[in-house]
């Protein structure tokens, strides 16, 4: 009986760690990218960033103002 | 389309964590740069924006190997239609070729796509930004996608959005581009087209209509007559939009621009410059294009010294479908009403040349039925 607890017990840790395993390699792999995936993610801190460069680029036209008409 | 703010253009979803086949890929291993280092001007050094243009064969290449094969051939990366097409204007003088080709480059080829232009962002052509936080998108958004590019003509057509106009009768059926528009044909077959329309996998209507030759469909006997005769946006487009004089060139500040000075709502059916086995129709709508003989005067002059051995009124399928329109009423709105043809007093004097092979002679319009 005590065999059989055993077994029962091993097999349910095996079946939850290889669910768990199994659930965070994509995780595991985007986040482990650090820096690029950590800023992209945080929506506040690319706001940071995007107003920070159009402070530099403020006044620099983007396009032409002669385009006209449909194309 | 509503414009991205600049933050939302790079905001990558964390979910894309999830996706058990991108997720798998570390960042820089398709955009370059350094992940380990937080200053973010650093740390973008050497960062490639879109990884799938030109070449996609080591990022989307390296599993969808087939895709990216055939890549180039895609008509939406090659524009191989806009070279022949111009280099059979153009001005066979070498210098003098060699100077408008520059200027198709800088001007023609920029509104090109890509693998990520079309799954991964917006066209950079109308702005960039990623779709769906760089979420993959096996079918790219309509409005997102396609209709950013093509959307002065065929997406204001097919979403009704010229005035008076209905949608296409697609639209209403919640019809989005890739229903017709496959895969396959989008992504290329190892073929350079000379147009579009040769395209193996394009769309045919008939791939879906089949039954209008069927004894007991509607209109059967309407069908049958008119088979080969006429293309089938001939009895079922509305009036689409033609453009006319494009003109493109820098400002003083070295900003490309581009002109484009009549654009107006206009239906002409004109004699198919295109008639082959696949297209054997005689007539077909045909919609002007805005290409001029000074289009690329700003570069050089006489550029197109061989205008006129293309028409400027080129084979059309307007995307404003339905069922019934103003031509397909009754048999005399169309037979025997000249306004629906391009005549010789249709075109403009300086295009009359070009466009030799389209006009419609008179004596071929078709008579008024005395027995309506």
């Amino acid at each position: 009986m005590r065999t059989i607890k055993v077994v029962i017990c091993l097999g349910l840790v095996f079946a939850v760690s290889l669910f768990m395993f199994y659930g965070s390699t994509g995780a595991r792999s985007a986040e482990k990218e650090n820096y690029c995936f950590t800023c992209h993610t945080n929506a506040r801190n690319l706001i940071k960033i995007t107003r920070e460069i159009a402070k530099d680029d403020k006044g620099k036209p983007g396009g032409s103002a002669e385009t006209e008409g449909e194309g | 389309m509503e414009p991205l703010a600049p933050h939302e253009k790079i905001f990558v979803d964390s979910e894309i964590a999830e996706d058990e086949n991108h997720g798998e890929l570390c960042c820089h291993e398709c955009h370059g740069g350094d992940p380990n280092e937080p200053d973010w001007k650093k740390a973008h050094k050497g960062v490639v924006k879109d990884p799938s243009y030109p070449d996609p064969s080591e990022a989307c290449g390296a599993c969808h190997e087939e895709i990216a094969e055939n890549y180039k051939t895609s008509l939406h990366v090659s524009l191989s239609p806009f070279k022949k097409m111009i280099d059979i204007r153009a001005n066979p003088d070498k210098p003098v070729h060699k100077k408008v080709d520059a200027a198709r480059k800088g001007h023609c080829k920029s509104c090109h796509s890509s693998c990520g232009q079309c799954h991964i962002s917006r066209p950079e052509s109308v702005g960039g930004g990623l779709l769906e936080g760089h979420l993959f998108q096996k079918r790219p958004p309509m409005q997102q996608v396609c209709t950013a590019c093509h959307g002065s003509r065929i997406g204001k057509e097919y979403l009704g959005e010229n005035k008076g106009f209905k949608p296409d009768i697609h639209k209403e059926k919640y019809f989005k581009c890739n229903k017709c528009h496959k895969a396959d044909e989008m992504h290329g077959d190892g073929k350079d087209y000379d147009n579009r329309y040769e395209v193996e996998n394009g769309p045919k209507c008939l791939d879906c209509h089949k039954a209008i030759y069927d004894a007991k469909s509607e209109n059967v006997k309407n069908h049958w007559i008119h088979k080969d005769q006429v293309s089938c946006n001939v009895c079922h487009s509305q009036a689409y939009k033609n453009c006319y004089g494009c003109h493109f060139g820098k400002d003083k500040k070295g900003f490309k621009f581009y002109k484009n000075k009549t654009a107006n709502m206009q239906f002409k059916i004109g004699l198919n410059p295109l008639k082959s086995g696949k297209r054997p129709e005689s007539f077909v709508t045909v919609r002007h294009i805005p290409v001029d003989q000074d289009s690329f005067k700003f570069y050089v002059k006489r550029g197109l010294k061989n205008f006129d051995r293309l028409p400027t009124w080129k084979l059309a399928t307007p995307h404003n479908i339905r069922r019934q329109t103003p031509q397909n009423k009754t048999c005399n709105a169309c037979h025997g009403n000249k306004d629906l043809f391009l005549l010789k007093k249709d075109v403009k004097r300086k295009y009359l040349k070009a466009n030799k092979n389209v006009i419609v002679p008179k004596d071929l319009i078709p008579n008024k039925r005395r027995d309506e």
